[in-house]
């Protein structure tokens, strides 16, 4: 009894650790006050976020290179994925993990490395494409950690039945193997999408002027001295990714 | 007797270990035939060359006269029943069934009776919307059977299909394997490693030790006259006394001496153990064989330590050849 008191409370602490923050948040986006102090209930940082050019067009950008991103590095990593079960090669798989572990500050470099010696050849300038490059390179990890995983509990054994009733091996794995990843490859989607959105310190580095992000943006006014703007945002970013958890959840329940 | 299958000369090898090791046989059209030997021995690789699961390294594969080697799986005219059943877990046990059908390019309309037919046959009409996760053992296994059969192979092959169901529903099974056979007609190639099972399906059997044939023949062939040491104690329990093969229900014993005409030698009693049918008496004899004698309840009994005679009749030893 008392020893499930005293867990009660700890899982209690940690999700108030967790959570509090983000309720701070929410609550002082509503405050009229510019300050941490409750004046009253007010949506002017809602009206200045939705009347800033800027920011509607950093937040464009960021869903156009997380959808661009998203559908490529989930397609490719799948693809990954089915290559290196079918191969089973550890050494092959071990070396894509390795985006995982590298900083990201070395990823962001090394690719702008790239980016400045391929231009040199080829009069193309940082933008929105290498940004959408950037992100499914460092994407198509997580999509493969994800999509591995499934393939993981799938028996080979079904791909050989597939043939041996008469499927092509493309049938096989259109009609067999890619309907039992499904689950895995939307979970994999949401990830891949979730990390690109959110991704700054690769992106400020490959971007162009004409590619700034959202959290660019975010990351440049909140570094100007607090601004409740910058919380309207976030509690819409997170009401954002939240529905859509949900929203996915629901689907791998009825698909 | 027309030949289904031939195989010449089958070899394979897996980094270096001869894992099939110059097979060849004939397989009748319409038999029930089964390839039985110890796991490891190479049946499983043979079925899967068979299906197009693996070229063989050198030797012949031929189907009612046809040369399988170097088609693809879904260029050969013969099906499988795998040991896991493999059913496709996002279909239904009747949309697993018509896979083969539209595989192969069958309308709809032609498909639907079909399916239906199929279900009736292995009793499954009721359980035709199910999800595989929904069906118990023996109804994945019917289904899988089901599946397999359906496209209406040249030959099916059969790899451990029952060794996945407990053992009461596995004795059901194996009746209903056999009469689905025979109705039929469709030649059967059955790989396990139970000697029983074996001996109540097939009309032939091959059985197999580390790449080889040790010897093929009907079921009463091969246990009643084993070939080889190996096939004799794979088959059932033997008693060896002296180089010569006896199985432990030609195994008698008694105090007094036996009649003329009995081998005969001096034991002492070790265990006796009731079997619900029988008893299984277990001696010593003076050079320190252990010998199994099978006693039934009218016997007398026996009780450890009894000094006793173990005697057989010289036709009831197996001619076995080493």
């Amino acid at each position: 009894m008392k020893q499930g008191r005293f867990l009660g409370v700890f899982a209690a602490g940690v999700y108030a650790f967790l959570h509090v923050p983000l309720l701070i948040l929410c609550a002082f986006s509503f405050n009229r006050s510019k300050f941490t102090i409750w004046e009253g209930f007010s949506l002017e940082w809602y009206r200045q976020m939705f009347a800033d050019g800027q920011l509607g067009e950093a937040a464009w950008n960021s869903l156009v290179i997380a959808l661009a991103s998203t559908v490529l590095a989930t397609a490719i990593g799948t693809l990954c994925a089915y290559g290196l079960w079918k191969k089973n090669s550890k050494w092959l798989s071990g070396s894509l993990y390795l985006s995982l572990v590298t900083p990201e500050i070395v990823t962001g470099i090394s690719l702008l490395a790239l980016f400045q010696w391929v231009f040199r050849y080829w009069q193309v300038q940082l933008g929105m494409h290498t940004v959408i490059l950037a992100h499914v390179a460092f994407s198509i990890a997580y999509v493969l950690l994800v999509v591995m995983a499934r393939l993981r509990t799938a028996e080979p054994a079904l791909e050989d039945a597939a043939l041996d009733l008469g499927a092509s091996e493309w049938e096989a794995f259109r009609l067999v193997t890619l309907p039992i990843l499904k689950p895995g490859i939307a979970a994999a989607a949401l990830l891949a999408f979730t990390v690109s959105f959110d991704d700054y310190v690769i992106t400020s580095l490959v971007a162009g002027v004409d590619s700034e992000t959202l959290p660019m943006v975010l990351y440049a006014m909140a570094r100007r001295g607090a601004n409740p703007v910058v919380s309207a945002i976030s509690t819409v970013i997170f009401l954002g990714f939240g529905a859509l958890i949900l929203l996915s959840e629901r689907m791998q329940k009825n698909p | 007797m027309e030949t289904a299958l031939a195989l010449r000369a089958l070899e394979k090898s897996f980094s270096s270990h001869r894992v099939v090791d110059g097979i060849s046989l004939d397989v009748p059209k319409g038999c029930f035939y089964s390839l039985l030997g110890p796991s490891g021995c190479g049946k499983t690789t043979i079925l899967r060359m068979i299906g197009g699961f693996g070229e063989p390294d050198a030797g012949e594969i031929v189907l009612n006269g046809k040369r399988l080697n170097g088609l693809r799986p879904y260029e050969r005219p013969v099906t499988t029943v795998f040991q896991s059943y493999a059913l496709f877990p996002h279909l239904t046990a009747a949309q697993n069934i018509a896979f083969g059908l539209e595989r192969r390019g069958e309308a709809p309309a032609a498909i639907a009776p079909k399916v239906n037919r199929m279900l009736e046959l292995v009793g499954l009409q009721e359980k035709a919307g199910r999800m595989p996760a929904n069906l118990s053992g023996g109804e994945k296994q019917r289904t899988a059977l089901a599946r397999a059969l359906v496209v209406e192979p040249e030959m099916l092959l059969l790899d451990e299909p029952l060794s996945a169901l407990d053992p009461a529903l596995r004795k059901r099974v194996r009746i209903e394997l056999k009469q689905l056979q025979k109705q039929l007609g469709i030649t059967f190639l059955f790989i396990t490693h139970d000697q029983e099972e074996a001996l109540s399906l097939s009309d032939q059997i091959a059985v197999m030790n580390k790449g080889k044939i040790e010897q093929i023949g009907t079921p009463q062939e091969i246990y009643l006259t084993p070939a080889t040491r190996f096939v004799a104690g794979f088959l059932g329990a033997v008693n060896w006394i002296d180089g010569i093969g006896v199985r432990p229900e030609a195994t008698r014993i008694s105090r007094a001496t036996p009649g003329n005409g009995a081998r005969t030698v001096d034991a002492q009693v070790e265990t006796s153990v009731f079997l619900g049918d029988c008893f299984h008496v277990q001696t010593r004899t003076s050079a320190g064989v252990t010998v199994t004698a099978q006693v039934s309840h009218k016997d007398e009994p026996f009780a450890n330590g009894d000094r006793v005679h173990v005697w057989w009749h010289a036709a009831d030893e197996l001619p076995v050849r080493e």
